[in-house]
């Protein structure tokens, strides 16, 4: 059981390269918190810092209200689990679980129960005298987790754990470590590229670029209101749309386009001190995007005319793409709906769901 | 001089490294005819163990060698070559972090290969691991990957290794160490594990003169972003192979092509040519070597 704090966490190589800036987050207990963010932006920098691999430039890293900064990985009660299959090749697996608890000089008897639960656990209690090599991709990975469970620590870290592992599997141990978090609790934090496993994973997703915090939230919040747009564009697949256009009295003018903004996102609007005139960007989720005849009909001030450039089915739903004043929309309707490419269709825009941002500073305009 | 020491300390004495559980309670010695005995730290008070260290030669934990071929291994690259039957390979390593429990480590370093190796430490954070006969021959670079990732995970440290090519009985194994180790310095950041290949090819880049670097990075590198450089270097590492890159770098296979048309308009180079694409991959790769 652990709570982690950063605080005002910077990471300075070499003088000059600014990999981590101004981390701050509290880990509450139980959590398991993902790190997501486009390659370099620093994740599994600050999750070595955790970890103690890398020192910490300025700022200070807190567990249970310990200072941990000078405090040697070893003692810091953490276990990791990395992409790539950390086990040793000519160890069976009992080995390999043990090993670290054997470093740790744990009693035989311990060694032997925690193991067990382990493999339990993991459904690896039958493999327990296979080596590696005699291991399918996903039994490997699932003893690279085992090994890090034996030891029971207080916290644990993972650095894109899935991502050897092919499409279908990845889906399956996703699965499976939420499963086990949820049987464990330990405090877990995990790091990944890929907004869908951060958006099925976390209970709290923390979304870096370049070094920096973007925003922090429950995948639900940062998935509906994102602080930014390259929150709204990073998570959620297919990405956002984003429309540069202006305000024209309550109307979003988009090119010969125009869309009535709802009251309250007008309200939001103004009291953040835009007036007509003013350039702002709107940020549409696909799914947000209507084609139905009901939806039209109940919101006839906020569509459009487009032509469909590609139609893709893909079993469950039917993606649009199509443009506006030559600025890109994708859209996700009922793959029912009878639209092919060349089509010229009416798409309804939901703006009550729709955010809008300062071109500026790419910020969320909230009122 | 021991026998008196023996006798002194009875229980907390330990006249062999290999015969006790927990190497790491005990302080060791050497005695003037290379003997290696232990004292238990706890039966020895600071003042005692500054006596004791004055008349003998303190042991750090990396140098007990408990293994008999760990000792043969040592005198062949530290001392004189005796005559050897079988091929032998070295696996070199380096750790960031000092461990505390260097047995314990030696036992998980013996386990590259299927009969426990011999380890040889140069100092507290290097040494080698040797594969001797068919051991050596069987080792590929994955299972080196595999086992400093468990070491790493299990010791919380940093490691690379250099997996190093098989010498037959007749190459001395100081010279074949002492180039191998060498070349364990060109391991571009993002790995872990080398090989001697393709180590060599880093370190004959990183050799060339100064300007010589300069110019080959106003090609190849300096006219674009990180991002492009990194996934030049993920396509070319997945043998130009468009699917798996796109798989390793998480971006659709039109994104990754719409990039190599960018990376091959901002720079010029002709990615299909062999020359300019290995050119292109170790400037990439010299430019993300730890300083
Ligand atoms: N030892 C180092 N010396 C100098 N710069 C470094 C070092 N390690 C990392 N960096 C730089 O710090 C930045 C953050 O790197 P980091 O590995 O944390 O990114 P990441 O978010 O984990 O990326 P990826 O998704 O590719 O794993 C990058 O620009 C990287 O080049
Ligand atoms: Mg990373």
């Amino acid at each position: 059981m652990a709570e982690l704090k950063l605080d005002h966490v910077y990471k300075i190589f070499d003088g000059d390269v600014t990999a981590v800036s101004d981390f701050n987050l509290n880990i509450e207990d139980e959590e398991f918190i993902v790190f997501v963010g486009p390659s370099g932006c620093g994740k599994s920098t600050t999750l070595r810092m955790i970890a103690g691999l890398e020192g910490i430039s300025d700022g200070d890293f807190y567990i249970d209200d310990k200072r941990m900064n000078d405090v040697s990985p070893k003692d810091r009660d953490i276990a990791m689990v990395f992409q790539n299959y950390a086990l040793y090749p000519h160890m069976n697996v009992f080995d390999n679980m043990a090993f670290g608890l054997k470093l740790r000089k744990f009693p035989k008897e311990d060694i032997k129960k925690r193991v067990e639960e382990a493999s339990d656990i993991l459904g690896l209690r039958d493999l327990l005298d296979r080596k590696p090599k005699a291991l399918s991709g996903g039994q490997r990975q699932r003893v690279a987790l085992g090994r890090a469970i034996v030891r029971n620590p207080k916290v644990f870290l993972m650095d894109e754990p899935l991502s050897n592992l092919d499409a279908k599997l990845r889906v399956q141990m996703r699965s499976e470590i939420i499963k086990l978090h949820q049987q464990l609790k330990t405090t877990t934090v995990y790091v990944t590229h890929d907004q869908t496993e951060a958006m099925t994973m976390a209970s709290r997703i923390v979304i870096m670029k370049d070094g920096v915090i973007q925003q922090i939230g429950a995948p639900r919040e940062v998935y509906t209101y994102p602080e930014n747009v390259f929150v709204g564009g990073f998570i959620g697949s297919p990405s956002m749309n984003f429309l540069t256009g202006q305000l024209e009295n309550d109307l979003f003018k988009i090119g010969e386009r125009s869309l009535k903004i709802p009251e309250g996102k007008l309200k939001a609007l103004r009291d953040s001190g835009y007036e007509s005139g003013a350039e702002i960007i709107l940020g549409i989720r696909p799914e947000d995007l209507h084609d139905e005849q009901v939806f039209l009909d109940t919101m006839p001030e906020a569509k459009a005319d487009v032509s469909i450039d590609l139609a893709e089915l893909t079993g469950s739903e039917l993606v649009l793409y199509t443009k506006i004043a030559e600025q890109n929309i994708v859209a996700i309707v009922n793959p029912r709906s009878n639209i092919y490419q060349g089509d010229q269709i009416e798409l309804g825009f939901d703006l009550n769901k729709a955010h809008f941002f300062d071109p500026a500073t790419e910020q969320r305009i909230k009122g | 001089m021991t026998a008196h020491l023996r006798e002194l300390y009875r229980t907390a004495y330990a006249a062999d490294p290999a015969a006790v559980d927990d190497i790491t309670v005990y302080e060791w010695f050497m005695d003037n005819t290379q003997h290696v005995f232990g004292i238990l730290k706890e039966a020895l008070p600071e003042r005692e163990k500054s006596v004791l260290q004055a008349f003998l030669s303190p042991v750090p934990p990396y140098r007990l060698y408990p293994e008999e071929a760990d000792h043969r291994w040592y005198r062949r690259l530290f001392q004189t070559a005796d005559e050897m039957k079988k091929s032998y390979r070295f696996v070199h390593f380096a750790i960031k972090q000092a461990v505390d429990d260097y047995f314990a480590m030696q036992e998980a370093l013996r386990t590259l290969s299927e009969a426990p190796a011999a380890v040889v430490w140069f100092d507290d954070v290097s040494g080698v691991v040797v594969l001797e006969g068919e051991e050596g021959e069987h080792v590929v670079k994955a299972d080196v990957q595999a086992a400093v990732e468990a070491l790493q995970v299990d010791f919380l440290i940093d490691m690379t290794a250099l997996l190093g090519r098989v010498h037959q009985p007749d190459v001395f194994p100081q010279h074949a160490s002492t180039d191998e180790r060498r070349l364990l310095h060109s391991l571009p950041r993002q790995e872990r594990v080398i090989t001697v290949p393709e180590a060599a090819t880093h370190a004959l880049f990183q050799q060339a003169p100064k300007p010589m670097q300069q110019l080959a990075a106003s090609i190849f590198t300096d006219p674009v972003d990180e991002e492009l450089k990194q996934t030049i270097a993920v396509y070319l590492t997945c043998q130009m192979n468009a699917s798996s890159a796109a798989k390793q770098l998480h971006v659709h296979r039109n994104t990754l092509q719409h990039r190599l048309e960018r990376y091959q308009a901002a720079t010029g180079v002709d990615l299909r040519s062999f020359a300019e694409a290995s050119a292109a991959y170790m400037t990439i790769a010299a430019e993300h070597r730890d300083s």
